[in-house]
């Protein structure tokens, strides 16, 4: 079974030796060069000049890597701290796990089911950073609006019809709500401009089991007959989280496909923030 | 705790009582049955606890009791008591979980058809 994993410890780990091998390059190579600008007063033959023609070939591949260190030493930073902020948020298990213990996997053996993860990080990655760089200075009922778009857009490229998002009065522990007409968001985590990852993810949630129930009532919508019937018996007996243990309830149909797939979508769309 | 080993009511007991005078729903007082069953003693005894006299502190796993659990989730009594199982065998993922909070699918009675046409 192919399985994602992203180590935080490691990439930090990586992270930080390739800054400090970029610096100790650098380092060396500003020394030899000043060594061989005074190496040229006492140095003066056709082998010297051999010398300088390889010595600056190779001291510009050096410069190259020394560039790619630092530019790919900022993306790590950047990509340790969008997975800290999404993880901080949704996957952290308790204020005595180190940040950077986290190990996250998603089952991606559902292979129908990639695709159309990857058909949404498509949709939605190339939007995703001008959104998280100005969330922090958008009112809620503005961060509702831009939601609102997103799952459109989401609609749209699956060739179904949108959901209206609204928010509304829940309680902490409750991330959001699909009610079979409308998607809905804690007010109180729309309202808190550090939750940018987590309403994302719970968006993304939240519009899969819109996705689910338009495949319920619209035969031949999803390309997994079997799947579908497991989420339509689901749903005629879906487990409320308050009655029964989470162990039960994230593992029904209509769960289980749900938070993996929007755990898939926003991990895809922070890699590609960076990448892209 | 003493060591006699935990007796749970007969599952019709639980059922009435889920349903009369907690609300479940059918589906769901059969799935709090259904796990009770494989519980860990410890936790058959918490629920037993719960069935008689109301408590729900007499059990601690990883700094939770049902009562803690209720309180964050606004979770009833057995969902409470079965979190603690989780906690027991799987620490690690039962946290991250609980701590992560959740959503919920309000299916509705006309859930089938009311996919807003917008």
């Amino acid at each position: 079974m192919d399985r994602v994993h992203a180590n935080l410890g490691d990439l930090e780990q990586f992270r930080g030796l390739l800054s400090s091998g970029g610096a100790t390059v650098q380092e060396i190579r500003e020394g030899l060069r000043a060594s061989l600008g005074r190496m040229s007063e006492d140095w003066r033959d056709a082998e010297y000049d051999r010398f300088v023609d390889a010595f600056l070939n190779t001291e510009s591949a050096l410069g190259a890597f020394v560039d790619s260190s630092e530019t790919y030493s900022r993306y790590l930073q950047r990509l340790i701290q969008h997975l800290e902020d999404y993880l901080s948020t949704t996957l952290r298990s308790d204020s005595a796990t180190s940040g950077t213990a986290f190990r996250v996997s998603a089952d991606w053996h559902r292979e129908l089911v990639r695709r159309d993860v990857q058909q949404v990080v498509g949709t939605l990655g190339p939007i995703v950073p001008q959104l998280y760089s100005e969330w922090s200075s958008l009112t809620p009922a503005e961060r509702l609006e831009k939601l609102q778009a997103l799952q459109s857009r989401l609609a749209v490229s699956q060739s179904r019809k949108s959901t209206p998002v609204v928010s509304s009065r829940m309680g902490f522990s409750v991330l959001g709500v699909y009610d079979g007409r409308r998607i809905r968001i804690n007010e109180d985590h729309l309202a808190s401009p550090e939750r940018f990852w987590q309403i994302l993810d719970t968006l993304i949630h939240e519009d899969r089991h819109a996705y689910q129930h338009w495949s319920i009532i619209t035969p031949g919508f999803h390309q997994d007959p079997g799947q579908v019937r497991a989420w339509a018996d689901n749903w005629a007996n879906y487990l409320d989280p308050t009655e029964v243990s989470f162990r039960r309830y994230r593992s029904q149909p209509l769960e289980d496909d749900a938070l993996w797939f929007a755990e898939s979508v926003v991990l895809g769309i922070i890699g590609r923030k960076h990448v892209g | 705790m003493s060591d006699r080993a935990p007796s749970l009511p007969p599952p019709e007991e639980i059922m009435k009582r889920l349903r009369d005078d907690l609300g479940y729903s059918k589906q769901g007082a059969e799935a709090v049955i259904a796990e009770l069953a494989t519980c860990r003693d410890e936790v058959k005894k918490a629920f037993e606890d719960w069935w008689v006299d109301g408590r729900l502190d007499t059990l601690e796993v990883e700094g939770w009791t049902a009562q803690k659990l209720s309180a964050h989730l606004g979770c009833l009594a057995p969902a409470a008591i079965l979190n603690l199982d989780w906690l027991l065998t799987d620490p690690v993922a039962a946290r991250a979980a609980l701590l992560r909070g959740f959503d919920r699918i309000v299916p509705g009675k006309a859930g089938m058809e009311s996919q807003e046409l917008n």
